[in-house]
């Protein structure tokens, strides 16, 4: 977490300082820059968890259809130090759970595809992993992540912006630098999201003190993607169809998780 | 005499084009807008990215890449030539 918040911080840091330095030395540049943040991360925090509640049509988890989810979920919670999250099901079309929101104030919400294929081991593995992004503050983290991202690039593009003759090449060269510049902050950003996949994994090993569980929830997962993707195939019989699992660097680089087997590996390990 | 602006202005709407056109998807994942949190709970299965956008984005991209391509193209014209 030190590390992550250095990388993070560093980065805010660099942002704050370029405008302070192009745009006057003056306290009212640094209270826009405290408040601005707090607000653009506070906005994208909260819209975001509301967002993604109402995005899947979750519904909270009735505690006597899913009676056991409820009860591991509590013993999950008080293992790891934290308060029960609000538990929610959705109808996603695919087999998915995801947490949001923060500790003391999280919530999980399980696709109802996915309780029907998991057994209750497997499903316990899935929950105190996502249980770990809530202890961990892992969806905190990546708000403040992009919050950054966008505070940098803003920042970037305005240098650029009140540093040139406004003609038309100012202009243009301000929107691809802030680009350019968000996008490569959010290398790390995804680098750390991966990162805490791995924390997440390993701390719901420790939870339910054995990583095999969500081992082979995600393998059952990746198996089931893959027959999916065999039969699209066959449907389509097109040569131009790429499937596989030989991802490119920049496919990797650009994705919020690692790659299903390092993390399999891992949890067996 | 031509800027050193003028001439990045040039070169790095240049290169973002190009990767605009050439990996719509993977630059739109690097955006903020699709970030982290998003991609978690959309489309795809647990513990991947899936598609967290409909066919049209990559598309969009593209356009933004040409656009970018078109404008690069017109600042070399009227600064250089």
């Amino acid at each position: 977490m030190a590390i992550v918040g250095t990388i993070l911080f560093a980065f805010y840091s660099v942002a704050v300082a370029a405008a302070w330095f192009f745009f006057g030395q003056s306290q009212s540049i640094l209270a826009i820059a405290i408040v601005g943040s707090i607000l653009l991360v506070g906005a994208q925090y909260k819209i975001g968890k509301w967002a993604a509640l109402r995005s899947v049509g979750a519904e909270d988890m009735d505690e006597q259809r899913y009676s056991r989810i409820h009860q591991r979920v509590e013993a999950l919670s008080r293992d790891m130090g934290i308060k029960k999250p609000q538990l929610k099901v959705a109808r996603m079309g695919v087999p998915n759970a995801f947490a949001v929101g923060r500790k003391g104030a999280g919530t999980v919400v399980v696709s109802e595809e996915l309780i029907q294929i998991l057994d209750n081991q497997e499903l316990d593995g899935v929950l105190a992993h996502e249980l770990a992004h809530i202890a961990n503050r892992d969806v905190v983290t990546m708000v403040i992540g992009q919050g950054i991202a966008s505070m940098v690039a803003i920042v970037a593009q305005y240098i650029v912006l009140f540093t040139g003759d406004n003609d038309i090449a100012d202009f243009f060269l301000a929107i691809v630098v802030g680009n350019l510049v968000q996008f490569f902050v959010m290398l790390f950003v995804l680098a750390i999201s991966r990162y805490r996949e791995y924390v997440a994994d390993a701390d719901a090993r420790r939870a339910i003190g054995t990583g095999d569980p969500l081992a082979r929830a995600l393998e059952k997962i990746s198996q089931g993607h893959q027959r999916g993707q065999e039969s699209r195939i066959d449907e389509n019989v097109s040569a131009l169809c790429i499937f596989g699992e030989s991802k490119s660097l920049l496919t990797k680089l650009v994705s919020t998780h690692p790659p299903m087997e390092k993390r399999i590996q891992r949890l067996r390990s | 005499m031509v800027g050193v602006r003028e001439l990045l202005a040039v070169g790095l709407g240049v290169l973002l084009g190009f990767a605009l056109l050439a990996k719509p998807k993977e630059m739109l994942l690097l955006s903020v807008f699709v970030g982290p949190t998003q991609r978690r709970r959309h489309g795809g299965e647990y513990g991947s990215d899936g598609d967290p956008f409909g066919a049209w984005a990559p598309w969009f991209v593209r356009v933004v890449g040409l656009a970018c391509l078109l404008v690069a193209g017109y600042i070399a014209y009227t600064e250089f030539l």
